[in-house]
């Protein structure tokens, strides 16, 4: 339980760093495309937090993003938008016979076709939150869905390779 | 009422959900006006430090351009100079000029993170209260205007660049003196867009656009771009002038903070217009 909190707080840390020193900075044709991958923070919450302290983890990581890029509102927005659609996702693609205790919603826990879905699907959620937000209108409608779409792409692309390559060893604790 | 907690009990969360979003939403309203002071934003130590320390780690690469630049600047700044030139006339000695009043002081910034691909993108520069700086003081660099400073700490102050949707400031075409209002529409950080010029205006592409002086932030004349194409919207009266962007807000490392020493008088003067109801 321990090592639980001190990994989150790790991996708040290292996203939130990851994606406000380099992350944000990547802006593929002149802007339209944007990895937001600092949101695989909360998607790597164990699966039964309290949904009120699921709620304040991403208002607070929101925030945070916020004070980087100067939009004060925005990015928390689309964090506390993610972090309530999160609990009622996960109830929805439950496996026949409900999640175990201290599984992760991780693709070695799950299988990448199940994370696929998860994190496709929140990715899409808090990526249309977040960019109609910050356009702040229906203006130009399709050129912000056209940014989403292949926003999202990128930033599930990334976070199924940095299960891959960062967070792979932990099979070997529950083996 | 035991209904009314029954209702309270059974959808805390929601509740939780929209009181969040509220909270988000006023910090939102708020931010948007220029009157304001917050700590959340990249102008606080914490953030300010990571980006000086990420911009020394990147600037080594761009060295180069960088002296380039100022070795450039400093030739034009020489050549202005009274020993550059010879006096024509020595009847006349100027001891101490009092028909010339200062008006604008600059200082110098150092750019220590900035984006270009957002709707919303923000400069962060390396000086602060400190050094003098204040909220709506203008920035340019050598190559034209950059922006507006947004929010000052002790040693970091945020700028809002000509690339950010909610930037507007009142611009000129150089040759024919006619004005319009100087627009970022979102999409291509190297152009943006003046609108308001009418129709009858002969607007041709590759005109030189300046800043106006009109809100007392800019000096007049400072550089802002060229035309690059003039669309007519069918039924409008005014032109849809498209603005090639002198400066390359990828590439931005010094840039000056314009003080404007008469700015408060030029206020207090207009301030009573407006409340003559003009």
């Amino acid at each position: 339980m321990v090592t639980d909190i001190f990994g989150n707080i790790g991996r708040f840390i290292f996203f939130v760093l990851l994606q406000g020193l380099i992350l944000n900075d990547i802006g593929l044709w002149s802007g339209m495309i944007i990895p937001y991958l600092y949101i695989a923070f909360i998607l790597m919450l164990p699966i039964e937090t309290p949904r009120w302290l699921e709620l304040l983890l991403g208002l607070a990581v929101g925030l945070t993003m916020d004070s980087f890029t100067n939009t004060l509102g925005i990015h928390a927005s689309a964090c506390v938008a993610l972090t309530f659609f999160r609990p009622l996702l996960l109830r929805a693609i439950a496996p026949r016979d409900r999640y175990e205790f201290g599984q992760r919603p991780s693709i070695q826990d799950m299988g990448v076709f199940w994370y696929f879905k998860y994190a496709g699907v929140l990715i899409l959620v808090h990526h249309a939150w977040l960019f109609f937000m910050e356009v702040y209108s229906f203006k130009g409608f399709h050129y912000t869905l056209l940014r989403i779409l292949l926003s999202a792409i990128l930033t599930l692309i990334l976070a199924i390779l940095s299960q891959y390559l960062l967070f792979s060893r932990r099979r070997n604790n529950y083996a | 009422m035991r209904n009314f907690f029954q209702f309270l009990v059974r959808y805390h969360i929601f509740l939780f959900f929209v009181g969040l979003q509220i909270l988000c939403f006023w910090l939102i309203f708020r931010n948007n006006s220029f009157q304001h002071a917050s700590m959340l934003n990249s102008s606080n130590k914490l953030i300010g430090n990571l980006y000086v320390w990420k911009s020394n780690v990147s600037q080594y690469i761009e060295l180069q351009r960088i002296n380039d630049e100022l070795a450039a600047e400093n030739v034009a700044l020489r050549n202005r100079l009274r020993g550059s030139f010879v006096n024509v006339n020595d009847q006349f000695v100027m001891i101490n000029d009092t028909l010339r009043e200062r008006k604008y002081i600059y200082k110098s910034a150092q750019v220590v993170n900035s984006s270009v691909n957002k709707q919303l993108n923000f400069i962060t520069i390396n000086k602060g209260k400190n050094e003098g700086i204040l909220p709506e003081m203008g920035v340019i660099n050598t190559n034209g205007l950059v922006g507006v400073v947004k929010d000052v700490s002790e040693h970091f102050s945020t700028v809002v660049p000509v690339i950010n949707v909610q930037f507007i400031a009142s611009a000129e075409l150089e040759r024919t003196g006619h004005f319009g209002l100087l627009r970022w529409d979102g999409t291509d950080a190297r152009y943006s867009y003046l609108t308001d010029v009418p129709r009858h205006v002969d607007v041709q592409a590759g005109d030189t656009v300046i800043t106006r002086a009109a809100s007392a932030i800019y000096p007049k004349g400072i550089l802002i771009g060229t035309v690059a194409e003039v669309a007519e919207k069918n039924g409008s009266n005014f032109h849809q002038i498209k603005i090639l962007l002198s400066n390359d807000f990828n590439a931005l490392r010094y840039v000056n903070v314009v003080d404007n020493l008469l700015k408060k008088e030029q206020e207090a003067v207009e301030i009573n217009f407006e409340n003559d109801g003009y």
